[in-house]
């Protein structure tokens, strides 16, 4: 099958209403490795826990259907392969090899998970394409109805040439099911919010759709200065939610909800210094900024166009005080979707970033030593049955 | 297990929390409470997130990362706790025994705890390392990165071979040499290991370019005193602006340098052309003047040579004549021949044409009353004697049958006296023309100044240009008595001869040229004033400008007023001018006496 024929199933649809990304029928969140290898840092660093099984069976349960969907009836079992590598390198995870799949072998001669690992974290020694398994687990699923598993038997991380994934098809246990129950929720529209003259969020998110955020010869998408990779949504909520909920189990909740939180702040300082420093922010958002403000605003643009909330400046009192709303995202849906309303706000990822983009704005000197100047709180939530997440920054 | 052995910890010098699975307390020491003068009923039950001061997020965040990611042993960290509204820094060990937490608190904001001095002596080291003006690095034995500062993070800007930023998380741990492209820093990392070879202080220094940055790199190890060599450090100073200012201040230098050696072209070209301009300038009004000169001189020249011809011919004539004509007349004929030669040659008042017309009427009208023959002739040649009054003691000569013949004689020995009184004219016009062309070419060889009048100099130009200025020029002259003044006078010369030759221009050689020399209190006014044309308001100020000329292309060269103005301004004096159109122009020069 024709690579473009197979791409043209992967074209990007962008809902405006909405600020969603959607890519063969699923919304898809454009984050970039710095998240992705904190949170799995986060997830599979927590010993309470199985960090490792959540990250892998979520890649499954989500893949496993994401690419069945994309699978069309007089596709060949080559076709269907060619798709799944070719879905792979679109979304930035990568390059996938399936010439030895008959011997239960797949290797990646290209890993977002390693790059991103290596550019954002520190050393690390033991394999780190636990999400890959997943993909390949629910793939192969998806093209041959096997249950399988995958294990990633050497990883670039540790410098060997390629990551080299086997088949074990010993399994018993069926793809785990999460099911999402219907979530009608019609984001409110008479919200108020700041305006800056000088950043014109349309423009920019228009030219991020126009943009082609997909993986390159490599399947990467450096680009921004970080390495991209475009994730179902779904996956994200899956993870964040189960690791929750297994750290509770431990009687751990306020300390998953801190660890993704203080993760996300992390991930938006060092995402969006990236992305300042970056040739695409210098030709597209640079001629527009002439403030700090100009620029924290330009952020959040760009967050907008990545898909990471549909979120506004409510208030902002410079260096002091920054209150965002989020009419839908991704996070406080996707909980609803999959486990109805709570007394608790939700969306960790962007209570952190909201902390992360003021200390990168208005800070000074390392990630590091920013970490922690400002205190960011989900003050409403859709998943408490609010009509807009809000979230409210003070400096420390 | 802890709660049996919670008797124990009640002793302990330091505060103790048992936590359960939730992290909430369960049991406090009495040391806790005193050290952090809190009562044991605030904390039972509390979760301990409660305690940490919202001051330092980094604390309670590094404190659940380890938490997390605690697997046995204890657990260590650095955190504040906010009790009874005091904020405390405190140190943390915790470790899991069951389904407990024992953590010990230590707060160590007391002085003279060891503790303490080390945390002090840490943040100082910190905060000298953060504000360093230079990127500090850290490296281990092995030459992996274990610490490094804002700067130097930012200095360096590693990035992955897609060009995305490595984070400063990525970079610890990581040989620093492994970052840099082959060969950049290929000289420290030799150097580095030979020291790690044999460790022993040294430091390397060198300045190199990194990217686009000009680095001072000072590298050197670091041996503690007990465990001995543990690694080094490097220092990065980003000298790129000095480097670049340096370059382009060389750059401008260089550039001035061989502006300056343009300049210096282009002005030697101007003054060669200038001095040609002057030249040509100079050579032109030469021309005019030698010209006028030239007729100045031919003119009696012409009356001297042509005196000399009637000299030489009346000579050979006479020479043969005479002896014969003399001898036919008798010596009272001899006496009134000479009277009438005399008469004829005294100076008498010149007559115009019609007076002489008048005159050889009124004479011809008298010798015709006296029966003389051919009167008419006789007065004719009377008139041309200028002998035509007190005729009378001449009439018996008149009278004579040949006294047409003897008047004709005297006629012809007065040509003879003419000739050598036009001769002597003609002589001494010619004298004062070259004697004026003498002065005017006077040159102060050594370039100073020489006593010079002033007045003589003006009359010198006047007389140079007398050729043109007699053609219908009145000249008026208005001289005070000047004293004498040190000036450059063959310069002060040409602004005389410029200022006369623009006003016979502006004049077309007809009319009123005044030339006024003033002593005024300080200084000596000359005033060259003409009737000609005027110069016009927009164009006044423009005159004096090298180059400009309304003279048609070819006819002057612009510098003639400007040379003036040199002149001028090199004796410390003032040129000014006032015109009115076709009225007249004057221009005032004005020159110190001292």
């Amino acid at each position: 099958m024709e690579l473009e024929a197979i791409q043209k199933r992967f074209k990007l649809v962008y809902d405006h209403e909405s600020y969603r990304r959607i890519i063969a029928g699923k919304e898809v969140i454009v984050h970039c490795h710095h998240y992705n290898s904190r949170i799995q840092n986060t997830v599979e660093g927590a010993r309470q826990i199985n960090g490792r099984k959540i990250i892998l069976s979520s890649a499954e349960t989500i893949f496993a259907d994401y690419i069945a969907d994309i699978f069309e009836p007089n596709d060949s079992i080559d076709d269907k392969w060619q798709i799944v590598a070719a879905l792979y390198a679109h979304l930035g995870y990568g390059l996938l090899d399936f010439s030895e799949i008959n011997q239960g072998i797949i290797t990646a001669k290209s890993s977002h998970f390693v790059q991103g690992w290596l550019t954002g974290f520190e050393e690390r020694t033991e394999p780190v394409c636990t999400f890959t398994e997943g993909y390949l687990q629910g793939a192969i699923y998806a093209v041959t109805g096997e249950i399988v598993y995958v294990n990633e038997e050497s990883c670039m991380i540790s410098d060997a040439p390629e990551c080299r994934f086997v088949v074990k098809k010993d399994r018993i246990l069926p793809i785990a099911r999460y099911p999402k129950k219907i979530f009608n929720f019609k984001a409110k529209t008479d919200s108020e919010f700041v305006k800056n003259p000088n950043i014109d969020e349309q423009k920019i998110i228009q030219s991020l759709i126009n943009m082609p955020i997909c993986g390159n010869e490599k399947g990467l998408i450096p680009i921004f200065g970080v390495y991209l990779a475009a994730m179902p949504a779904d996956f994200y909520n899956l993870v964040c939610i189960r690791f929750v909920e297994e750290m509770r189990k431990s009687n751990l909740f306020y300390v998953a909800k801190r660890l993704l939180m203080n993760s996300a702040e992390s991930c938006a300082m060092n995402t969006f210094r990236g992305i300042v420093n970056s040739k695409e922010w210098r030709s597209l958002i640079a001629p527009m900024v002439k403030t700090q403000e100009d620029e924290l605003f330009g952020i959040i643009a760009v967050s907008n166009a990545l898909g990471w909330g549909n979120w506004h400046v409510a208030k902002l009192i410079p260096h002091e005080l920054l209150i965002m709303q989020s009419l839908n995202g991704y996070e406080a849906i996707g909980f609803r979707e999959y486990r109805d309303k709570i007394d608790s706000p939700q969306c960790f990822m962007l209570t952190g970033v909201a902390a992360g983009i003021m200390a990168l704005v208005y800070g000074e000197g390392t990630i590091r030593e920013r970490f922690g100047i400002y205190f960011s709180e989900e003050s409403n939530c859709i998943t408490c049955s609010d009509h807009a997440c809000v979230f409210e920054v003070e400096k420390v | 297990m802890i709660d049996e052995n919670f008797k124990e910890y009640q002793y302990l010098p330091i505060g103790v929390l048992i936590l359960d699975r939730s992290l909430t307390i369960e049991s406090v020491n009495a040391r806790f409470c005193e050290i952090f003068n809190v009562k044991i009923d605030m904390l039972i039950n509390t979760p301990l997130d409660h305690l940490f001061s919202p001051k330092d997020r980094k604390g309670s965040a590094n404190f659940y990362d380890k938490l997390s990611q605690y697997h046995q042993g204890f657990l260590d960290v650095q955190a504040t706790f906010r009790l009874n509204r005091a904020d405390y820094f405190v140190r943390l060990r915790g470790m899991q025994i069951d389904k407990q937490w024992l953590i010990y608190v230590e707060n160590t904001l007391i002085e003279q705890d060891i503790t303490y001095d080390f945390l002090i002596a840490q943040e100082r080291w910190e905060n000298i390392f953060k504000n360093s003006e230079g990127g500090i690095v850290i490296l281990d034995t092995k030459r992996r990165i274990l610490e490094y500062n804002k700067i130097f993070f930012e200095m360096m800007h590693f990035r992955s071979e897609h060009e995305v930023f490595l984070s400063e998380e990525a970079l610890l741990g990581k040989n620093l040499f492994a970052l840099f492209k082959r060969g950049d820093f290929d000289w420290l990392d030799r150097a580095i290991c030979e020291h790690i070879k044999a460790p022993k202080y040294k430091q390397l220094h060198k300045n190199v370019w990194y990217r686009d940055r000009y680095l001072d790199v000072r590298a050197g190890t670091i041996s503690l005193p007990i465990k001995g060599f543990v690694g080094c450090f490097i220092i990065f100073q980003d000298l790129t602006e000095r480097k670049l200012a340096e370059e382009r201040q060389n750059h401008l230098l260089s550039e001035l340098q061989h502006a300056n050696n343009e300049l210096s072209k282009t002005l030697e070209t101007l003054r060669n052309t200038q001095s040609q301009l002057i030249q040509s300038e100079k050579m032109a009004d030469l021309g005019q003047l030698i010209a006028g000169i030239a007729h100045e001189i031919n003119t009696p020249l012409g009356a001297i040579r042509s005196s000399v011809e009637n000299l030489t011919e009346l000579f050979t004539k006479l020479l043969i004549e005479f002896p014969i004509f003399f001898k036919d007349m008798s010596p009272v004929q001899q006496g009134d021949f000479f009277k009438l030669l005399e008469k004829s040659t005294r100076t008498a008042v010149a007559l115009n044409s019609k007076e002489k017309r008048k005159c050889r009427r009124k004479l011809a009208k008298e010798l015709s009353a006296q029966a003389i023959e051919n009167a008419d002739d006789i007065a004719d040649t009377l008139i041309d004697m200028n002998v035509y009054d007190d005729i009378e003691s001449f009439l018996p000569l008149l009278k004579d049958e040949k006294s047409q013949f003897i008047v004709h004689k005297v006629y012809e020995l007065s040509s003879l006296q003419r000739s050598t009184k036009t001769i002597a004219t003609a002589s001494d016009r010619a004298a004062k023309v070259v004697f004026a062309l003498k002065s005017f070419a006077r040159h102060d060889y050594k370039g100073e100044k020489v006593d010079t009048n002033i007045i003589e100099g003006i009359e010198t130009a006047l007389t140079l240009y007398h050729n043109q200025l007699k053609r219908g020029v009145e000249v008026i002259t208005q001289y005070d008595d000047l004293p004498v003044i040190s000036c450059y006078s063959d310069e002060l010369n040409q602004v005389w001869t410029n200022l006369i030759h623009n006003a016979l221009q502006a004049m077309d050689s007809k009319g009123k040229l005044t030339i006024q020399a003033i002593l005024e209190e300080n200084q000596i006014v000359i005033h060259v004033s003409d009737t000609g044309k005027g110069i016009p308001d927009e164009i006044k100020t423009k005159i004096f400008e090298p180059f400009f000329t309304t003279k048609p292309i070819g006819e002057g060269s612009g510098l003639g007023l400007d040379i003036v103005k040199k002149i001028i301004e090199k004796h410390k004096g003032n040129v000014t001018v006032k015109s009115e159109i076709n009225k007249g122009t004057t221009f005032s020069i004005s020159l110190p006496i001292n």
